[in-house]
């Protein structure tokens, strides 16, 4: 079979330092570039305001910052580069007519403080992502304010919060029940909105029912679960698990982080969810950008409604749209402006290009090729809990090839990118891997043959194709040196 | 039983030909994808949604709607509250990079090495920028970063009262609320001088007790103030046991004292090199004092060697993070805001801290420069607080809202806007180094339209 | 196979204590930091703080895990390690030697320290954990 192989560019400035940093390059004598012109003349900074010590900041010319930043770009792996099939990250296309529309003057150079009627055509696409959002989750009312999806999980639980604030319940009401194959940010949100977190153990890859009955009391506030869970496993007892929630006066709560496996399949509303947040930045093809920006969406039905934060999108009988301050309810802000409307945009554009039939057949597409691929990667890994379908991601374990999968990550950087490891860590030497529905047959049967042959192969002297080889995680976390400062690369 | 899918549709952005779904089903041993969601308890329908549409259409329908709304650029801006600067056109073109964008938080390092690089730097240039000793790769906006910070406050001193102190932005006094509401701390505002426009130090001062978590301050401060007792305050919030958190403009740090240097623990603000894409993305910078790095939430960047001694980086100190702590974390933070940390590093590059500071006097310069010339319309006060102002100013006068408001519409003027304070209202003016005296002009010929002698 | 050192006592969250003139000094097992792997940062509990009986006493982060490590005497600190701050990976090194964590005067000793392993009974723990 015909296969990739990747050398990644390495600019070498000696033995011990690749391409500089940006303050090796400084050219002290340099002059700054210009700038326009002040209007009213020199101004002068009275002393007591003025900034003391000197920032040791670089001169460089524009070539030169351009080149810095070409070089690093070269020592870098996106998706444009090759798979990525990071588990748990959907590291699907990002189509680039999403970026180019995002880029148009008419939508980038908006000022969030404009008035509504100088962004008419701003307000539509987010009315209309809105209504899209709303439908896919089958919910009632959504907030496009959150900036990733942990901040949509932080406002999903403040919402929980108020609501059971004002019913009266809330000092009762303290336990977030979480399942162990939940993703981390979940317990970390519930907590940072105040709750106790209470994790649910799981039997075999889903929640373990009587645990959960036995915690499932008139103390729980909210059950928060990640659908698919962080194996790839559907929770077959899901509508079960509602009823007894919603028996207690408890909330479900939707993690959508790995909706891709479900978009157009099926509503988290009909699911018995009360609210659910999105990821654009997955499920809607919107670039990670090497860690963000992202967007969170909040979708909630009615009764929830009036606890989202503020402003909310209203549309007039004359087909104008506003913003709506006034809501006695309301959480309030959780960040200034609407939200990242740039993500938004290209969410957007995604959604009208695919079409339902489209986010659908990715869907589809993202799961089968998911267990096809876990299917074949069986026969050396083992794969938990076989005999259960997957659906966009699974998990396997590298302990049937003896080796750890640590070593295994850093070997098939010879191919493009890792999956994610040692997550979750239900499943020891955990290897998580999700392609989406972006990859050909081809390069996801490269990528198997890979991580077949990495099982017999010898692995630790990999990677020996990337800028660096294997870097002291250990030592970096011991002395943290976090600026060229700490580097001794200024003088004191 | 429903008709199985067909699994027959095709699209550029899908791998898969239906042959090879054919190839891979036959491999599993099925005869659908449905049996793959057999699972799934309920199958539901949809409506409303669009039909696939081709790439030219959706692009000229946007590219329409999008000349429905007035940008910034096209037409003269004196909105306040948020700061837009020119781009240079290398930022954009570096940020586009496939390798950097399209790619997810450098967990392998090795193949991630250039953005880490960038990021590492990034946390350097802030670090210069606000004279503190550690920032982190990004959080989503100031006011976020502001959320974090309190939530910081109360998990370093135990404690759960935020002291707020002089003219902060409203929203991101809204944020910080709703942050507060989470860990169930207490946001005391206290108010300004009404001359000046600068923080009542004394106000504050007796809300500073035990229970004092954090002193928050910004400056420049919602009126475009400068405030100049920062350092007392910063004395007397260390004095009491408690943290203090200041609030900055990055490019006015080239040229007013920086957070390092008022005794900031915490300091919160806002990227550079980005247009404002109508609020957001945009970037928080979060940066502390050396001693509070484990406590400090969100990723960041160390620097260490690899296994031939050559320098490289790596996320470090992931242990205060969500995926490892989980419910004892720092923060949930996962998602940050890592290109824009990109865009503000390669804006300040090029800037250098002479052009920094160049272009940080050419606003100070603007800011007086419109001031004056809003001064000499009859009936209206600018500024209306005294105190030192930069980029942004309050104007106070008889001026009739509607009027103004249609006034600055039919000349194709963006702001300003209508704001409320203590024992008044008036309007916030903000400039930037893209305003000519053209601009000007029109903005002091509405105001004369609108004021009622 | 971990190093089990005679005459000093274990609890079953794998810390270990030895008792000198009342005062019990107390680290992490070989096991415990082998399976914690490379330790970067010991958050030691406070001179003064007072513990109880198999609660969370400080915690240890090693590359990429967090662990607690819960007190096995109810008890008042005296005394903390200074070097396992400023070298951490002398827990990784010297677990029952240098690598010490803190000094405690016990409250409940007679009854507590029956709770207590004794060598082979925390080696016969360890055996039955799956992957010693």
């Amino acid at each position: 079979m015909m296969r990739l192989k990747y050398r990644q560019a390495v600019y070498q400035h000696s033995d011990k330092v690749n391409e500089p940093l940006l303050v090796e390059l400084d050219q002290r004598s340099r002059l700054p570039p210009t700038v326009p012109d002040g209007l009213g003349g020199g101004v002068d900074v009275p002393a007591h305001l003025a900034r003391v010590c000197s920032p040791r900041l670089p001169a460089i010319s524009e070539l030169s910052v351009v080149r810095h930043y070409v070089r690093l770009s070269q020592m870098n792996f996106g998706v444009d580069n090759g798979s990525y099939p990071l588990g748990s990250c959907t590291m699907k296309y990002n189509p680039k007519i999403d970026d180019v529309v995002a880029g148009l003057h008419g939508f980038s150079m908006l000022h969030p403080a404009q008035d509504e009627l100088s962004v008419q055509g701003a307000l539509r696409v987010i009315w209309e992502l809105q209504l899209f959002l709303i439908e896919l989750t089958g919910m009632d009312a959504i907030t496009l304010q959150p900036a990733a999806g942990s901040q949509g999980e932080f406002v999903g639980m403040l919402v929980t919060k108020a609501y059971f604030k004002e019913s009266g319940e809330l000092d009762k009401r303290r336990k977030v029940l979480i399942p162990e194959t939940a993703h981390g940010s979940n317990f970390a949100s519930a907590a940072m909105a105040g709750f106790e977190v209470v994790p649910v153990p799981m039997r075999d890859g889903e929640v373990d029912m009587a645990s959960f009955r036995a915690l499932c009391d008139d103390r729980v506030a909210a059950f928060m679960a990640t659908v698919p869970n962080t194996l790839g496993l559907f929770e077959q007892r899901i509508l079960e698990i509602s009823d007894a929630v919603h028996a207690c006066g408890g909330l479900m709560y939707f993690d959508g982080a790995n909706m891709n496996a479900l978009i157009g399949v099926v509503k988290p509303a009909q699911l018995g969810f009360d609210i659910a947040h999105l990821n654009l930045h997955k499920t809607f093809s919107t670039p990670h950008g090497g860690g963000g920006p992202g967007a969170g969406p909040v979708a909630v039905k009615k009764h929830l409604a009036d606890y989202l934060p503020l402003p909310r999108l209203r549309k007039s009988e004359d087909g104008s749209y506003t913003w709506d301050y006034a809501s006695r309810r309301s959480i309030g802000r959780v960040r200034e402006g609407f939200g990242n409307f740039g993500v938004l945009l290209r969410a957007y554009t995604y959604i009208r290009t695919l079409g339902l039939e489209g986010l659908r057949q990715a869907a589809r597409d993202s799961v089968l090729v998911s267990n096809y691929a876990a299917k074949r990667l069986s026969q050396v890994y083992s794969l938990p809990f076989g005999g259960k379908p997957r659906k966009h991601e699974f998990v396997i374990s590298s302990k049937p090839t003896g080796k750890r999968a640590f070593d295994i990550a850093k070997h098939i950087l010879k191919w493009g990118y890792a999956p994610t490891i040692y997550f979750p860590q239900l499943v020891d030497e955990a290897l998580m891997i999700e392609f989406t529905e972006s990859e050909t047959k081809r390069e996801v049967d490269e990528y198997i043959q890979g991580l077949l042959d990495a099982a017999k192969s010898d692995l630790t002297s990999d990677p020996n194709n990337t800028s660096v080889d294997r870097l002291d995680e250990v030592r970096a976390a011991r002395e943290p040196k976090l600026t060229w400062r700490d580097l001794g690369c200024v003088e004191p | 039983m429903p008709e199985p899918e067909a699994d027959s549709f095709s699209h550029p952005y899908l791998g898969l030909t239906p042959d090879d779904r054919e190839e891979m089903l036959r491999e599993l041993g099925i005869s659908s994808v449905d049996e793959l969601f057999s699972d799934i308890p309920v199958k539901s329908e949809f409506h409303g949604l669009p039909e696939p549409a081709s790439e030219a259409e959706v692009y000229r329908e946007l590219f329409n709607l999008s000349l429905e709304n007035s940008n910034c650029m096209e037409h003269p801006c004196f909105l306040g509250g948020y700061h837009i600067h020119y781009v240079p056109a290398v930022v954009q073109k570096i940020a586009e990079r496939s390798e950097f964008l399209t790619s997810y938080t450098p967990y392998q390092p090795e193949i991630s090495q250039g953005l880490l690089q960038a990021l590492f730097e990034y946390q350097s240039l802030m670090a210069e920028l606000t004279a503190l000793d550690v920032v982190n790769a990004s959080h989503y906006t100031y006011g976020t970063s502001l959320g974090e910070a309190a939530h910081m406050a109360h998990r370093v001193t135990g404690r759960r009262k935020i002291v707020v102190c002089g003219a902060v932005n409203p929203e991101r006094l809204e944020v910080l609320k709703t942050y507060a509401f989470g860990r169930d701390l207490s946001v005391v505002e206290c108010g300004h001088d009404g001359e000046s426009g600068e923080a009542n130090l004394e106000e504050a001062l007796s809300e500073l007790d035990s229970d004092t978590a954090m002193v928050y301050a910004e400056s420049p401060n919602y009126f475009g103030v400068i405030e100049p007792r920062l350092g007392e305050l910063a004395e007397e919030a260390h004095r009491r046991g408690s943290l203090f958190c200041q609030g900055f403009d990055t490019i006015s740090l080239a040229i007013f004292r920086p957070p390092g240097e008022v005794g900031a623990d915490i300091a919160v603000g806002e990227g550079v090199g980005a247009y404002p894409s109508y609020g957001g993305p945009t970037l928080g910078v979060f940066a502390v004092r050396r001693e509070y790095v484990r406590s400090m939430p969100g990723r960041v960047v160390g620097a260490t060697v690899d296994r031939s001694g050559r320098r490289g980086f790596v996320i470090t100190l992931q242990t205060r993070e969500q995926h490892i702590r989980k419910e004892k974390a720092t923060s949930n933070i996962t998602t940050n805001s890592a290109i824009l940390a990109l865009q503000s590093a390669v804006y300040i590059a090029l800037m250098g801290y002479e052009g920094l500071k160049r272009l940080a006097l050419t606003v100070l310069s603007n800011t007086k420069y419109t001031q004056r010339r809003i001064s000499e319309v009859k009936g209206v006060v600018s500024p209306r607080f005294k105190g030192f102002s930069y980029q942004d100013f309050v104007v106070e006068g008889k001026i009739n809202a509607s009027v103004f408001k249609q006034s600055l519409r039919s000349r194709g003027v963006l702001g300003p806007t209508q704001i409320n304070y203590m024992g008044g209202s008036g309007w916030l003016v903000g400039v930037n180094e893209l305003i000519t005296p053209k601009h000007v002009d029109l903005l002091v010929e509405c105001l004369k339209e609108s004021v009622e002698v | 196979m971990s190093a089990i050192p005679e005459g000093i006592l274990y609890s079953k969250e794998h810390e270990w204590v030895r008792v000198e003139q009342g005062i019990c000094t107390v680290g992490i097992t070989d096991y415990a930091q082998s399976k914690l792997g490379d330790v970067v940062v010991v958050d030691l509990p406070k001179v003064g703080a007072r513990l109880e009986y198999m609660k969370p006493a400080c915690s240890i982060d090693s590359f990429k895990a967090v662990s607690d490590v819960y007190s096995p005497l109810s008890g008042t600190v005296v005394e903390v390690n200074p070097e396992v701050s400023k070298d951490p990976g002398v827990v990784n090194r010297d677990p029952y030697g240098k690598g010490w964590l803190f000094k405690l005067k016990p409250e409940r000793f007679e009854e507590e320290v029956k709770l207590l392993l004794k060598p082979e009974e925390y080696r016969r723990l360890i055996e039955g954990l799956s992957d010693a």
